[in-house]
C-alpha cells in the first residue's frame, strides 16, 4: 500500500501540492484527474522521486525508504540519446535493467516496429511518449504511473492498451494514470482522485461517486469532474 | 552492460556529424598546415621538421585530446542532465560508475582511433619512429586520464550542452595556449621554457608537451621523467575523480 500523507510541494513561493493525502492500493488503477497546473504531474514526480517536498511523507507498508525504487514514471516526453534509433535505445535500456519486463506484447500493441530505425531526434511527440510507456513497462516495477498515455493513440489501440494495463493490473501492479482522456474506459479505473488547486477535492471508487453525484451536467467521470470543480476537463468554468 | 553502454555512446558520436567534424577538424587542419608547409619549406626542411614537431603536432594532439576528453564528454554529460536522462537511468540497476566507465572505454575507443590516424598521417611527412608513436600514444591516454574526470566537473556546471560549447571555447584557449605559447616564446627570446613549467604545473597538456618534445627529439632531457609524469597524471585524474563526484551528482 502506498500511502501519501500531508504532501506540500513548493515552488518558491507557489504551493503546488496543500497537504495532499491519498491512499493506494496493489492491484488496483487511479485515475488522477486535474486541471493544467491543479499539481498532477508535480505529485507523480514526488511520488517517483525526481522531485523533493517540504513537508509530509510517501510511504510504502509504512516504509518511507526507498519508494522511489519501486516507481516507474512515464514521462510526456523522451529526447534523450539523439543520435540513437529507437531500437537501440530499448536494447540499451534491456541490458541496464537486471530483470527487465518482456515487452514483446507490448511492442506490437503500440506498433513501435513501425518507427524502431527512427533516430530518437526525428521521432515525433507521440513516439516519444510510446517509447516512455515502453521504457516505463521496461522497468518491471511494483508501482507504474501513467502520464496521458491514451492521449496520442488511435481509438482501437487505446481499448487494446486498456486491456493491456487491465491485465497488469491483475499482476498485482499498482497503476496511478493522469489522463484527460477517459470517455469508454472508465471501468479500467477502481478509483479516481481529483485534484483542484493543489488539493484532493475528491476521491473514491467509481461507484461511490456516481452514488455521491446523481445528477451530473455530463455522464460519467467528465460529469463528476465538473461538479466537483465547476470545470470540464480541458478549462471551461461553471 | 559497459560494452554497451560504450557501443552506445560511440554510436550517438559518430552519427552526430557536426560534433565529429568539430572533433576531427581542428585536430587535422594542422596536418594540412604541415602538408603546406613541407611543400612551401621545401629548400628549409630542418625549419619545416622543427615547425612540425614542435607546434604543428602538438597543438594537433593537444585539440584531439581535448575534443574526445573533455570537451566531448562535457557536452555529451551536460545534455544527459538537461534531457533528464538520469531520471531514466537511476530506476535501472546500472551504477553511476558503470555508466561512466562504460562511456569513459567509449571516448577512449574513439580517441585512440583518432590518434593512431593523426600519428600515421604526421609520420608521412615527418619522422616518427615506431617505438616512439607507441610512447606518444600512451602519453596521450595518461592525459586523458586526467581529462576525463574534468569533464565531469564542468558538465556539472553547465547548464545544458550548447552552453558548455560556448563556455569551452575560453577554457580551451586556457589548456592549450597556455603551454604552447609561452613555450614558442621563450625559446625564441633564448630561455629554457622548463624554467618555467612549474608555474604551468596545474595544466596536464604540460606534461604531454614536454614529453611529446622529448619523444620528437626538440628536446634533449626532459622536464621530469615518466614515472614522475606518470604518477602526477594519475593524482591529478585520481583529485579530479573526487571532485566530479561531487560537482556532478550536485
Amino acid at each position: 500500500m502506498l500511502q501519501i500523507e500531508n504532501l506540500v510541494k513548493r515552488y518558491d513561493t507557489n504551493t503546488v501540492l496543500d497537504e495532499v493525502s491519498a491512499t493506494f492500493e496493489e492491484g488496483k488503477c487511479y485515475l488522477l484527474l486535474g486541471a493544467n497546473g491543479a499539481g498532477k504531474s508535480t505529485l507523480a514526480k514526488c511520488i517517483a522521486g525526481d522531485e523533493g517536498y517540504e513537508s509530509g511523507s510517501i510511504q510504502w507498508h509504512n516504509s518511507s525508504t526507498n519508494v522511489s525504487d519501486i516507481v516507474a514514471l512515464q514521462y510526456q516526453f523522451f529526447n534523450s540519446y539523439p543520435h540513437l534509433k529507437v531500437r537501440e535505445v530499448i536494447q540499451l535500456f534491456q541490458r541496464l535493467i537486471v530483470n527487465a519486463y518482456d515487452i514483446n506484447e507490448l511492442y506490437t500493441l503500440l506498433d513501435v516496429s513501425s518507427f524502431e530505425q527512427t533516430l530518437i531526434k526525428n521521432i515525433s511527440g507521440g513516439q516519444q511518449k510510446t517509447l516512455s510507456i515502453i521504457l516505463a513497462f521496461l522497468l518491471n516495477k511494483k508501482i507504474i504511473i501513467l502520464d496521458e498515455p491514451f492521449a496520442t493513440l488511435d481509438l482501437q489501440r487505446k481499448k487494446v492498451f486498456a486491456e493491456f494495463i487491465k491485465n497488469q493490473i491483475h499482476q498485482d501492479r499498482l497503476f496511478i494514470i493522469i489522463s484527460h482522456e477517459i470517455a469508454g474506459f472508465e471501468d479500467l479505473f477502481d478509483s479516481i482522485l481529483i485534484l483542484h488547486n493543489g488539493k484532493i477535492t475528491e476521491q473514491g471508487t467509481m461507484n461511490d461517486l456516481r452514488k455521491k453525484y446523481k445528477e451530473t451536467t455530463f455522464p460519467g467521470i467528465e460529469g463528476i469532474y465538473f461538479e466537483v470543480t465547476g470545470q470540464v476537463l480541458g478549462g471551461y468554468k461553471k | 552492460m559497459t560494452n554497451q553502454i560504450a557501443r552506445s555512446f560511440i554510436l550517438e558520436q559518430v552519427r552526430n556529424r557536426g560534433v565529429l567534424f568539430g572533433n576531427l577538424f581542428p585536430a587535422f587542419i594542422f596536418i594540412i598546415c604541415s602538408w603546406i608547409s613541407k611543400i612551401s619549406l621545401i629548400n628549409n626542411p630542418d625549419t619545416v621538421d622543427y615547425l612540425i614537431k614542435g607546434q604543428f603536432l602538438p597543438i594537433s594532439l593537444m585539440m584531439l585530446l581535448f575534443t574526445f576528453s573533455l570537451s566531448g564528454a562535457t557536452i555529451y554529460l551536460a545534455d544527459l542532465k538537461a534531457n533528464k536522462t538520469y531520471h531514466w537511468l537511476k530506476r535501472t540497476n546500472v551504477s553511476p560508475f558503470t555508466y561512466y566507465f562504460g562511456m569513459g572505454i567509449g571516448v577512449f575507443l574513439l580517441m585512440n582511433v583518432s590518434l593512431v590516424f593523426i600519428l600515421l598521417a604526421y609520420a608521412i611527412i615527418i619522422h616518427i619512429s615506431l617505438p616512439s608513436f607507441f610512447i606518444i600514444l600512451l602519453i596521450c591516454n595518461f592525459v586523458f586520464l586526467a581529462f576525463y574526470p574534468t569533464s565531469f566537473i564542468l558538465a556539472g556546471i553547465f547548464k545544458n550542452g550548447k552552453i558548455a560549447q560556448s563556455m569551452l571555447v575560453p577554457v580551451l584557449i586556457t589548456f592549450i595556449f597556455s603551454i604552447t605559447m609561452p613555450s614558442m616564446f621563450l625559446t625564441i627570446s633564448g630561455k629554457n621554457p622548463q624554467d618555467y613549467y612549474i608555474f604551468l604545473s596545474w595544466n596536464p597538456m604540460l606534461y604531454l608537451n614536454d614529453m611529446l618534445q622529448y619523444q620528437l627529439n626538440i628536446i634533449h632531457d626532459m622536464w621530469l621523467s615518466y614515472g614522475k609524469y606518470a604518477v602526477i597524471l594519475l593524482f591529478f585524474s585520481f583529485v579530479l575523480s573526487l571532485l566530479a563526484k561531487k560537482t556532478y551528482q550536485k
